[in-house]
């Protein structure tokens, strides 16, 4: 019997907003579209490799922001796979719920979407595949649907598709929709599982039985925690046993790079700094953050603007996160029986008794008094 | 704190010197460019080190390292000796020009201190800084005295400005005016809600916007996801409806096939029926004036005649039979004759009578017979029983349950009388109990006095002791004998008591021995004749005997019994004969022998005979009476026969034809002549108004039109389902009406549709992306709290720093109207008398001479000097540490000064010079000559 091949992608999240990344609307237009651009490119090696199916583990698309375009545009690519089946469990960003494009009735044929919140099984006999797939119909679900995974017939190759949080791993800031240990897949006759919410491409360790756990991962990074270059999964299954390899299709990377900034006492020597990571952390494609650390020469003037200027065209585009210290001490400067002495007290201790929302007003006004009372000029933050 | 003296091993042109210095004042004096700027940076230096003082974490060397670095030797540094106000003596080691180069801190008796100060992140220790409490910058500008530079001050740099400054910064060049204006400017440079030119609020408005843009989109959403189901809902509804309509048509079109249809097939079958009819009328040859009025007279008559010939024949059987009947009735009376006395009389009712009795009798005595059976097996089974029963209960006169009461009586009275015995022998036990105790103790008791009547008598004569008279030797002696004979023979008479007692307890104990011997001999027995029977229990045993004396009651009984029985069997033995005798005669009459096996079977053939002879006697009278009514009535239905056959004849003749069935065809054809012209007449009308002035051709033609035509899309053409939407077939006017209907409903369904659709497709046209929104949205919105937070950061700053300043105006001015006044009034030389200076750090003096109040700026430039001069002290009096004194360095600030004022400063430095060190550097001879002549001035020149 000839392997059989498949594809296991999610959490495209087209349409995604990068709001919470601090990209101007300019950026997340081109992201966007790159985002489009790799899932197009993931629909092309579908089709150039004869991969028989193609699993979407949810997060397809982001429900609140989807634009007809856009499912116009999924449209078209999946039907372009056809005749290959194309599995779809909804997630939490893309539900089934009422008016999601997951409930038009205009999907292609080969788009099977597992719409109910529970485990329904599509057979490929000629595959002698059995794909069990579970739709979330909320953008919340607190349960652990795994329990509800009954034993499958092990007269297939069983695969499982759904959207979940792996509680053994949660990353920070991420909610846990969906939640389940591995020990409910396992012991299941499940062979693979393919799996959607986290954006980082990895396998769960399974030391009970041969269930092979993966999420794919995002195929194209979304925010400053999904830097480097991302892909998706192959899997191909011969003789009852598979093997997953990864492919990266991203288009435009994330990546930050950190500059300690205390030797330096020029903008030039900042400049010099970065561009020597060129070609190693960053390249004209890439969505570049400078984080500036260290203690700053107060004789500096940081000017961004004109960083930018000479950094033009070396990266896609540029962020910068001033992370450096103030270079006053304060706690000397109290002890000065000055007014800028008399000034950092009063401010001290209003800051020590501050909450933490006014706390950062606080450090502002008392670093802008200081570097008026130093006559070196305020640099607003 | 005192610095005492140092040792330079290499700074800049210096090297190897060592220079001491005093507490008090101290004249440094060299030519220009003899060292003193460079033991001045030098001092500096190794009170707060090399390292910039802006930056607390990186080791960023001063500008000032560079240059002076040693001219003539590698060793850059030196130490310093220094004594604080608490009298412990530092020494401070420093080398300069390495930024890892670091401070080395001892005591007088060299223990290292360094790490006792506070570190910075840079490394710096800060030992001058913990002192004198102030930093590096501070000391520079206010414990370093350059020459004064009033003269340069200018326009609106005025003097206040500067005093203003020291006062409030300690540095001349930095304003808290302009540091105030400088927020100010920012805050301005950032705007309010009011300033719509300004960032504040166009970020504002630009989130604002945003915010509007977003809220409209999600707006737009929202009808956006109404639009959709819409969409939905009418492409549903145009589905629908396309579905009916196809549905409908395809129906409309088989409605009409099929009617096209039918009109071909009915019209061919007229036109079949037509040719059928006409040829069948040429065929049938029928007379149409045929008196077909007869045939129902005919057919009546004809019936009768039939009918009465079946019942004449009918009649005529029945006669047969019952004559039949008749004679076999006869012939089997005749077989019974016997009985016809019986069923005359009543011996049958006899015979039955005696039968019964007979019957009740055997039945009686067979019971006696059952009866006798059993009592004799009773009484052989209750002898066998008694047969096997234990000699003690074969004689009847043993009664054993007598017995058995006589032998417990017997025992419980033994029993009473061994408790009396053992109760009196218990008695006699304690008395002679008491009696040897009586015994013992008199025995003892004599001993005792019997030896203490003879121990004096042997201590006096045997041992020659006198201890008692002799008198009362004997007396005592002889009293003590005579209670011991007493004594002894009360304990004789005791004895013999006991004796006596011991005799009456074997009495007593042998009367209770035969007491209990005799009581238990009936016991014994009874036990012996229970053991010889197999018992064990006296209660199994009395068991046992009752029932043995019941057994041989009930034999008796049965015995009696069983001789009643067979009386009476004999007496109904007896009762029997008789009555067989006379069933026996009964019997014969009838010709019926019998025996007593076989009596009630002859008794029941008795009575069956004589039952069938009184039927088959009914029978003959009923068959003789039958038989005379059937011949009357046959002889009625002939005439009327031969009245119907001729009427018949008759009417055959009158219509020319033989026979009546002739008749009946000839009526026949004339009706099915009349029916054929009739339905010709009819199908001709029915095929006109059918084919509705066509003929059959066009229709087919027409069939053929309507079969060429397809189906409609989305209905099956074979589909055999007429129309989903309508329970049965619809004929063509309801299909075309409902056809109608549809498409009309089908045009609106899809104009809505459409209407949708365009809706959706443009729904966010004009629109930007949610994601393009949410984006510059946060963007705009993090600027405008970035924004927010400066200004509120900057208003806070300038609030704060607006309300020291009046604070500092207000507390400062007298301060230093005091320390300058002190300084200022010795160096001018009486000219002026006091020194004001205002909250807005004014200064104004009053002339003595004058009285009048005269501004700074309006003074000359050697008072301003001057006034500058005790400025600068009074500022440092108000900023260094009060508890540790800051050295002063004065760097040539007498370049001005002519001789006079210079004296005066010189006498100003002197009174200075108590409170703190100073270290005045100068290139001028006239003040080294001045220092000179004062006493306590320290002079180090430099060569």
């Amino acid at each position: 019997m000839r392997p059989v091949r498949f594809v296991h992608t999610s959490d495209v999240h087209l349409d995604t907003s990068f709001s919470g990344s601090g990209f101007p609307s300019r950026l997340g237009d081109r992201k966007r579209e790159a985002i489009r651009g790799t899932f197009r490119r993931i629909v092309e090696d579908v089709q150039n490799e004869g991969v028989d199916f193609v699993l979407i583990a949810g997060d397809l698309f982001e429900i609140d922001r989807i634009t007809p375009d856009t499912f116009e545009f999924l449209r078209l690519q999946l039907e372009r796979l056809n005749p290959a089946p194309v599995f779809i469990s909804p997630g939490n960003h893309d539900p089934c719920i009422q008016g999601s494009p997951y409930r038009e009735e205009s999907w292609p044929s080969n788009v099977h979407i597992f719409t109910e919140e529970e485990f329904r099984s599509v057979e490929l006999p000629d595959l002698g595949v059995r794909v069990t797939g579970f739709g979330f119909s909320r953008s919340r679900l607190d349960e652990h649907h795994f329990e509800r995974l009954p034993v499958l017939p092990d007269d297939f190759f069983n695969i499982v598709l759904s959207h979940g949080s792996d509680l053994s791993r949660v990353p920070t800031g991420k909610s846990p929709h969906g939640p389940f240990a591995v020990e409910e897949i396992v012991r299941k006759n499940v062979r693979y599982c393919a799996l959607g919410h986290y954006h980082q491409q990895r396998q769960i360790p399974n030391p009970i039985d041969e269930t092979q756990v993966w999420y794919s991962g995002i195929p194209e990074g979304r925010g400053w925690d999904e830097e480097g270059s991302r892909g998706y999964l192959v899997g191909e299954i011969t003789d009852g046993a598979v093997r997953i390899d990864s492919r990266s299709c991203s288009q435009y990377n994330l990546n930050t790079i950190e500059i300690e900034c205390d030797a330096f006492s020029t903008r030039e020597q900042i400049l010099d700094a970065i561009l020597q990571r060129r070609g190693v952390s960053f390249d004209a494609n890439t969505i570049l953050r400078v984080r500036l650390a260290g203690t700053l020469d107060p004789r500096l003037d940081l000017s961004f603007s004109e960083l930018e200027e000479r950094l033009a065209g070396e990266a896609l585009y540029l962020q910068w996160e001033d992370r450096t210290q103030p270079a006053h001490d304060f706690e000397s400067l109290a002890r000065e029986k000055t007014m800028r002495g008399r000034f950092v007290r009063i401010m001290n201790e209003r800051i020590a008794s501050a909450s933490e929302s006014e706390r950062t007003v606080l450090e502002r006004a008392r670093l802008y008094g200081v570097q008026a009372l130093s006559g070196r000029g305020v640099r607003l933050l | 704190m005192i610095l005492t003296r140092c040792h330079i091993l290499g700074f800049g042109k210096l090297r190897d010197t060592m220079l001491e210095f005093q507490s008090g004042l101290n004249l440094v004096f060299a030519a220009n460019e003899g060292g003193k700027s460079t033991l001045q940076r030098f001092l500096t230096g190794m009170l707060y080190g090399q390292l910039r003082a802006d930056l607390r974490v990186q080791r960023r060397l001063d500008p000032w390292v560079e240059h002076y670095r040693p001219w003539h030797c590698q060793e850059y540094g030196g130490i310093v000796w220094c004594r604080l106000q608490d009298g412990r003596e530092i020494e401070i080691h420093r080398g300069f020009g390495r930024e890892e180069t670091r401070i080395e801190l001892r005591t007088s008796a060299g223990e290292e201190i360094t790490r006792q100060y506070e570190q910075q992140r840079n490394g710096e220790v800060l030992f001058a800084r913990t002192h004198l409490g102030m930093p590096k910058e501070l000391f520079e500008s206010v414990g370093i005295i350059r020459e004064n530079r009033a003269a340069e001050i200018s326009g609106h740099e005025s003097i206040r400005d500067r005093i203003a400054n020291l006062a409030q910064s300690g540095d001349e060049e930095l304003s808290i005016r302009r540091s105030l204006l400088e927020i100010q400017d920012k805050l301005d440079s950032i705007g309010s809600e009011r300033a719509p030119t300004k960032p504040y609020r166009q970020a504002m408005d630009l989130v604002q916007t945003l915010q509007n843009e977003r809220t409209a989109l999600e707006e737009r959403r929202r009808q956006f996801q109404g639009w959709i189901e819409e969409r939905s809902r009418a492409a549903n509804e145009m589905s629908r409806l396309e579905r009916e309509l196809a549905a409908i048509q395809r129906a409309l079109l088989s409605a009409r096939r099929r009617e096209v249809t039918a009109k071909i097939r009915m019209l061919e079958e007229l036109q079949e029926n037509l040719f059928d009819l006409r040829s069948g009328i040429g065929v049938l040859g029928a007379r149409e004036d045929f008196p077909a009025e007869d045939l129902n007279e005919l057919n009546e008559l004809m019936g009768a005649r039939d009918s009465l010939g079946k019942h004449l024949d009918e009649i005529r059987a029945e006669k047969e039979e019952a004559l039949e009947r008749l004679s076999r009735a006869e012939r089997q009376r005749e077989e019974l004759a016997a009985y016809a006395e019986f069923a005359k009389g009543n011996e049958t009712e006899k015979i039955t009578e005696w039968f019964v009795t007979y019957l009740s009798i055997t039945l009686q005595r067979d019971g006696q017979q059952k009866t006798q059976t059993r009592l004799e097996g009773e009484v052989t089974a209750l002898e066998n029983r008694l047969s096997e029963l234990s000699a003690a209960f074969r004689n009847p006169e043993s009664d054993w349950q007598r017995i058995a009461r006589e032998a417990a009586e017997e025992e419980q009275i033994a029993s009473q009388k061994c408790t009396v015995l053992a109760e009196k022998a218990a008695v006699e036990k304690s008395a002679l109990a008491e009696a040897e105790r009586t015994s013992s103790s008199r025995k003892l008791l004599a001993g005792l006095s019997l030896f203490l009547g003879i121990a004096p008598s042997v201590v006096r004569y045997g041992f020659g002791l006198d201890v008692l008279p002799q008198g009362a030797v004997i007396g005592l002696g002889a009293l003590l004998v005579l209670v011991a004979i007493i004594l002894f023979a009360g304990a004789a008479l005791a004895r013999k008591t006991a004796a006596k007692t011991r005799e009456m307890i074997r009495s007593l104990e042998k009367e209770l021995n035969s007491t209990r011997e005799e009581g238990g001999r009936k016991r014994r027995e009874l036990g012996e004749v229970m053991k010889n029977s197999g018992f064990v229990r006296i209660d199994d045993f009395l068991a046992a005997a009752r029932q043995a004396e019941q057994d041989r009651q009930k034999l008796g009984d049965l015995r009696s019994r069983l001789d009643e029985v067979q009386q009476q069997r004999e007496r109904l033995n007896a009762q029997l004969e008789e009555l067989y005798l006379l069933l026996k005669d009964g019997l014969a009459k009838a010709g019926l022998s019998c025996s007593p096996g076989n009596l009630k079977f002859q008794i029941d053939v008795l009575r069956a005979n004589l039952r069938r002879y009184r039927e088959l006697d009914s029978q003959y009278d009923a068959c003789v009476q039958k038989a005379a009514s059937l011949e009357a009535r046959e002889q009625e239905l002939a005439d009327e026969h031969e009245a119907k056959c001729s009427r018949i004849q008759s009417l055959l003749d009158h219509a020319g034809v033989a026979t009546p069935e002739q008749f009946r065809e000839e009526c026949a054809r004339r009706q099915k002549l009349l029916d054929m012209l009739e339905k010709e007449a009819s199908y001709t009308r029915e095929f006109r108004r059918l084919s509705e002035n066509m003929s059959l051709e066009q229709w087919k033609e027409r069939l053929d039109e309507l079969m060429a035509q397809s189906c409609p899309e989305g209905a099956p053409e074979d589909s055999q389902d007429p129309a989903p939407l309508l329970p049965y077939l619809p004929d063509i006017a309801e299909a075309e009406e409902k056809e109608e209907e549809i498409r009309s409903q089908l045009v609106r369904a899809r104009e809505e549709h459409a209407r949708a659709v365009e809706r959706v497709k443009h729904a966010f046209e004009n629109s930007r992306l949610s994601s393009e929104i949410e984006e510059d949205l946060a963007l705009a919105e993090e600027d405008f709290d970035r924004l927010q937070k400066n200004r509120t950061a900057l208003e806070l700053a300038l609030e704060t720093l607006q309300k020291l300043s009046r604070q500092q105006q207000e507390v400062l001015a007298p301060q230093l109207n005091a320390s300058v006044e002190q300084r200022f009034l010795l160096l001018c030389n009486k000219r002026y008398e006091e020194v004001k200076i205002d909250p807005d750090f004014q200064v104004w003096v009053r002339e003595t001479n004058s009285g009048e109040l005269r501004l700074a700026e309006h003074l000359s430039r050697g008072t301003q000097d001057q006034l500058y001069f005790s400025l600068r002290f009074g500022v440092l009096d108000l900023i260094s540490n009060e508890e540790e004194p800051c050295p002063c360095l004065l760097d040539e600030p007498f370049a001005a000064y002519d001789s006079d004022r210079l004296k005066q400063a010189i006498g100003v430095l002197t009174g200075e010079a108590s409170r703190r060190q100073l270290m005045l550097f100068t290139c001028r001879d006239d003040l080294l000559e001045l220092a000179l002549e004062e006493k306590n001035v320290n002079i180090i020149e430099l060569r």
